[in-house]
């Protein structure tokens, strides 16, 4: 096991509004080595973007109070001051967004926004900056990479805004690389060829990456550690092959066997699980998945229920649940 | 109870079990350009010469990309976007040469589940006042007895009484669709057509809604044509699929036979593109990835449509020839656009090397 | 520990299948209907309020109004511009328009403020606040009355537009398009010039100028409106265009045209003192008004720069008014405002 180059620890984040608090990240702890990836897995709601905006420094100050650490080789990300963190940022640290055309600033052109972050943080001259881009989008896939240099984030597809992105993203060599849905928003087949992209990258260059989706076919193929979170709160972390062969929250296990599958043979019914995310009570009174779980007793309400692994499971599965799934 | 439909046989018709034939459909956008007076410099090609038959109480699943024309296909249908050709009809009556009060009349058989429930539920109307004003102008009764009959919908997909008092936005999206999917079943339509029905859900709750589309058909006979761009769920809910390119249909077959082996280059590559959650699977995989974007539905590509991204493309025919729906030897009921789609399946023609990315070497 | 005995009575299959669900003793609801909950989950979860009444968009926009500083500054001004006009005869010391103490006036000089009159006499002798308190009446008056003139205006050509659209829809907008190419103060002293120095004339006058806004407003609205699926649902739905047009799309629609309204009553209390200004305004001497106060008070600004300062701040309190109060139901009316 490699040293991590990020250690995100007991993160908290509570929004305040006039007259609600919302503890939208509830005490997740989860780490990234360089050259691996990691995933975490939720439905909207779940906390696990609002994760990464906190530890990147991208949350509003008002109404926001971000606790615990996130340790960065060694140095306390939330502790670090703006200008710091905005060293840090683009950087050490990249991140991909969901939407490439919000993302994008819509009247410059791609050569020079990718350019610009290589001239923001390294020692260059334009010149050679806008030659490194072009061979920036051409590693990331853009063909034709000099004329697409000088065109505007609306002429280009939503798969090359992507690339586009990532090139930017990639341009100083990050150490580690933060995806937030980075295909949620592209068709089948050009999230193929961008998940093959990002998987290259990180065996190429042994950068460290943290993959969010909601998309546990995604997660599948792509990382080595996944993070299933639920309502603000880690409920079940392994390996991918563990936790795919053994899901053990009986969050993870409903919604793996709620979603049709295209290599199985069809005719199964879908078993749902009832509800929606609103359906939900506070992790300081009981179980937050409880209300919609089929196999809730008064047992699942007691506070604060631990990540721990199970006696049957292996060490680096713990589990949040009272009744877990047969191993 | 809602009662279910009633359909006059239709005798002596040959091919009455099919509810729906649809002939070379065509929606055809003009590109208009000019300072004062509008010019059509040409035309986006929607959809470019659809046809299909979907057998009553049968799911038709209509998949394909963004921009493959699938959604207008579905609006052009119901004529809730104007056909340029073709002809569309439905029970052995066009749709196509409808006009006006008719239309409006005919509208009843015919309904659309919407991808957005938010989107497609008037943010200022009651659920009630949503629910019955179809009722209200089809099938006139005094109003205790419509709102009855909108409580007794709103139970059938899993709604309690009290969301009548409600607004669209006071409801998760899951609770939105159902709605959504109530006020469609309300006029006891023969044919619905869900226009990416689950894919702004929540995963988790994507499966209630599929679910419940399942049994609102096998409870009132209803006829279906799903489009998504998510192929498991298609599969799943799909007796029959057809696969979208560029505004046209490129395969067509049963739901089995399309996932068992795939004979379009397209639906290959599209069905390896799928990502499954299961790691071993994933890992023992080989996908085949498609070079480049979609081309302009404006100015489609001359021969076979997909050839400038297909994997399997040949030297000859591809880019001169334009392939035509047909069956191939050896595979019944199935309808494929592709000059080589025999060889591929025997495989004699094979995917160019580098865009085949090989499986994890499994150890 | 394993989950053998989950304390359920009902099996995954019955979800979303066959029979509605009986409903259980301790019941807890969710979106999808009643499920049974052990009786210390169902206590922690608490009542999610499936059964409150619905909050409609409007109500909600009144609730979101209610809470906003701003909008509550706007409407006590406005509330109180209101009553002072309304309440005048009862509010004001004197009779409007007096002049019985013109004796104490002199071309140079007025007298000291007294508790007689707290403001002090305008040049014509009659008592300030009177003269202030009574200028409200008539910007009331003529500004509602012209926005509302102007709304009805507007309303009908946009509605028009927007319902009809194809060639309607050209005719109405080329219309309006000229309308709008004539500056709106020009356009109103050109009906003033027209119609004669009388109250209906500055009426009709800003009501012409605010005509285009509210018809491009609206229909720009519907048209954007009528593209949303919500409006092609109500088509597949077979109801009819008239239901569709009158009963979906003009009710979204008209949020914007609302706020509009509201900030153009500041405008049009400003050009009916603009309009008075230029000297198109009531002719009669012996009605009160702010603009005209402001012109009468000119050749005095030297000596007493009182009497244009008075009405200037009432001119734009009541502006200031309105336009808090407009901007404050554009927040609470926009969609992204909604929790």
């Amino acid at each position: 096991m490699r040293e991590p180059l990020l250690e995100i620890d007991n993160l908290s984040v509570t929004f305040r509004r006039r007259r609600s608090v919302t503890r939208a990240v509830d005490g997740v702890s989860y780490s990234v080595a360089p050259g691996e990836i990691v995933g975490v897995v939720g439905e909207s709601g779940s906390g696990k973007s609002v994760t990464v905006l906190a530890l990147m420094g991208l949350l509003p100050d008002r109404g926001v109070e971000v606790t615990g650490q996130v340790r960065y080789n060694g140095r306390d990300l939330l502790s670090l001051g703006d200008s710091e963190m905005a060293k840090l940022r683009g950087r050490e640290i990249a991140m991909v967004f969901q939407d490439p055309i919000s993302s994008l600033n819509p009247v410059v052109p791609i050569g020079v926004q990718v350019s610009e972050v290589l001239l923001a943080h390294t020692k260059t001259t334009r010149k050679a900056a806008m030659a490194e881009s072009v061979d920036l989008l051409r590693r990331c896939g853009i063909p034709d990479p000099d004329r697409r240099l000088k065109e505007y984030p609306h002429q280009l597809s939503g798969g090359m805004r992507q690339r586009a992105l990532i090139a930017m993203a990639l341009a100083c060599k990050p150490k580690l690389l933060i995806c937030d849905e980075p295909t949620t928003a592209l068709d089948v087949t050009i999230q193929a060829q961008v998940l093959e992209l990002l998987k290259e990258l990180v065996t190429d260059s042994g950068t460290a990456m943290i993959m969010i989706t909601h998309d546990l076919g995604v997660v599948a193929g792509l990382c080595d550690q996944v993070n299933v979170m639920y309502s603000g709160r880690i409920v079940e972390a392994a390996p991918r092959g563990e936790l795919f062969a053994h899901p053990r929250h009986r969050y993870t296990h409903g919604l793996l066997a709620s979603i049709p599958r295209l290599d199985l043979p069809r005719g199964d019914p879908l078993h749902p699980i009832p509800g929606t995310p609103r359906d939900t009570v506070a992790w300081a009174k009981a179980c937050a998945f409880a209300p919609r779980c089929m196999h809730a007793t008064d047992d699942c309400v007691r506070p604060d229920l631990p990540l721990q692994p199970l006696p049957d499971s292996p060490p680096d599965h713990p589990v949040r649940c009272v009744h877990p799934a047969e191993a | 109870m809602v009662e279910p439909v009633e359909t006059p046989p239709v005798a002596s018709e040959p091919d009455r079990d099919d509810l729906l034939v649809v002939e070379n459909l065509q929606v055809h956008f003009p590109i208009k350009r000019g300072l004062v007076f509008d010019r059509t410099v040409g035309h986006v090609k929607a959809v470019d010469g659809v046809s299909l038959r979907v057998r009553r109480g049968s799911t038709y699943g209509l998949v394909g990309e963004s921009g493959c024309g699938k959604s207008t296909f579905g609006r052009a249908v119901l004529r809730l976007e104007e056909p340029t050709g073709g002809t569309v009809m439905l029970d052995g009556e066009s749709v196509t040469g409808l006009k006006g009060e008719a239309l409006r009349q005919a509208r009843r058989r015919m309904q659309m589940v919407f991808q957005d429930p938010l989107a497609s539920l008037d943010p200022r109307q009651s659920v009630q006042s949503l629910m019955i004003e179809p009722l209200r102008v089809h099938q006139p009764a005094p109003n205790d007895q419509l709102v009855a009959r909108a409580a007794e919908m709103l139970e059938l997909v899993g709604m309690p009484r009290a969301a009548l008092a409600k607004y669209p936005h006071e409801f998760s999206g899951g609770q939105r669709q159902r709605i959504g999917i109530a006020r469609a079943m309300i006029l006891n339509p023969e044919l619905v057509i869900a226009d990416e029905p689950v894919s702004a859900l929540d995963v988790s709750v994507q499966a209630q809604v599929i679910n419940l589309l399942e049994k609102l058909q096998r409870e009132f006979g209803l006829t279906y044509i799903v489009i998504a761009h998510d192929l498991a769920v298609v599969r799943h809910i799909s007796d029959v699929v057809g696969v979208m390119y560029l505004g046209q249909m490129v395969e067509e077959a049963g739901s089995d036979d399309l996932y068992a082996q795939p004979l379009h280059p397209y639906t290959i590559a599209l069905m390896s593109a799928i990502p499954i959650p299961d790691p071993e699977v994933e890992d023992r995989r080989e996908r085949i990835l498609l070079r480049g974007d979609l081309p302009s539905p404006a100015n489609p590509p001359s021969g076979c449509r997909f050839h400038t991204r297909c994997p399997y493309r040949q030297p000859t025919r591809c880019d001169t020839d334009e392939p035509h729906l047909r069956e191939i030897e050896g595979h019944p009921g199935r309808r494929v656009s592709c000059h080589w789609a025999e060889q591929i399946a025997s495989g004699e023609v094979q995917p160019m090397d580098s865009l085949v990315v090989e499986a994890v070497a499994a150890d | 520990m394993s989950a053998d005995e989950p304390h359920r009575s009902r099996t995954d299959d019955q979800w979303g299948d066959d029979d509605l669900p009986v409903i259980p003793d301790i019941a807890v609801a969710t979106s999808v209907g009643l499920i049974e909950r052990p009786p210390l989950l169902a206590e922690a979860m608490g009542d999610d309020g499936v059964h409150e009444e619905g909050t409609s968009l409007w109500k909600g926009a009144f609730q979101r109004l209610v809470r906003n500083p701003s909008a509550i500054i706007g409407a006590v001004i406005v509330a109180g511009f209101v009553l002072i006009a309304v309440f005048a005869p009862v509010l004001a010391p004197y009779e409007p328009a007096g002049s019985q103490w013109i004796s104490q006036i002199t071309p140079s000089t007025l007298p000291p403020f007294s508790p007689e009159h707290p403001l002090g006499l305008d040049p014509f002798g009659s008592d300030l606040l009177t003269q202030l308190i009574f200028g409200a009446r008539q910007s009331l008056i003529i500004g509602v009355v012209s926005t509302v003139l102007g709304l009805i205006g507007g309303a009908i050509l946009g509605g028009l537009a927007g319902a009809f659209g194809g060639w309607v829809d050209v005719l109405v907008m080329r219309l309006v398009d000229i309308l709008l190419s004539i500056p709106s103060l020009l356009l109103a002293v050109s009906v003033a010039a027209v119609m004669g120095r009388q109250p209906l004339a500055i009426m009709v006058a800003i009501a012409a100028a605010q005509v285009p806004i509210f018809a491009r407003l609206l229909r720009g609205s519907m048209l954007s409106e009528s593209r949303k699926d919500y409006v092609l649902a109500s088509w597949s739905l077979g109801l009819r265009r008239r239901t569709i047009t009158m009963g979906h799309v003009l009710p979204n629609s008209l949020g914007p045209v609302l706020v509009q309204a509201t900030l153009s009553l500041a405008t049009a209390i400003i050009e009916v003192a603009a309009l008075s200004y230029l000297g198109l305004g009531d002719p009669d001497p012996a009605v009160a008004e702010w603009g005209r106060m402001l012109v009468k008070a000119q050749e005095r600004l030297q000596s007493a720069p009182h009497l244009t300062l008075f009405p200037g701040i009432c001119i734009a309190v009541t502006a200031l008014g309105f336009t808090l109060l407009g901007e404050a139901l554009r927040e609470a009316l926009d969609p992204k405002s909604r929790r």
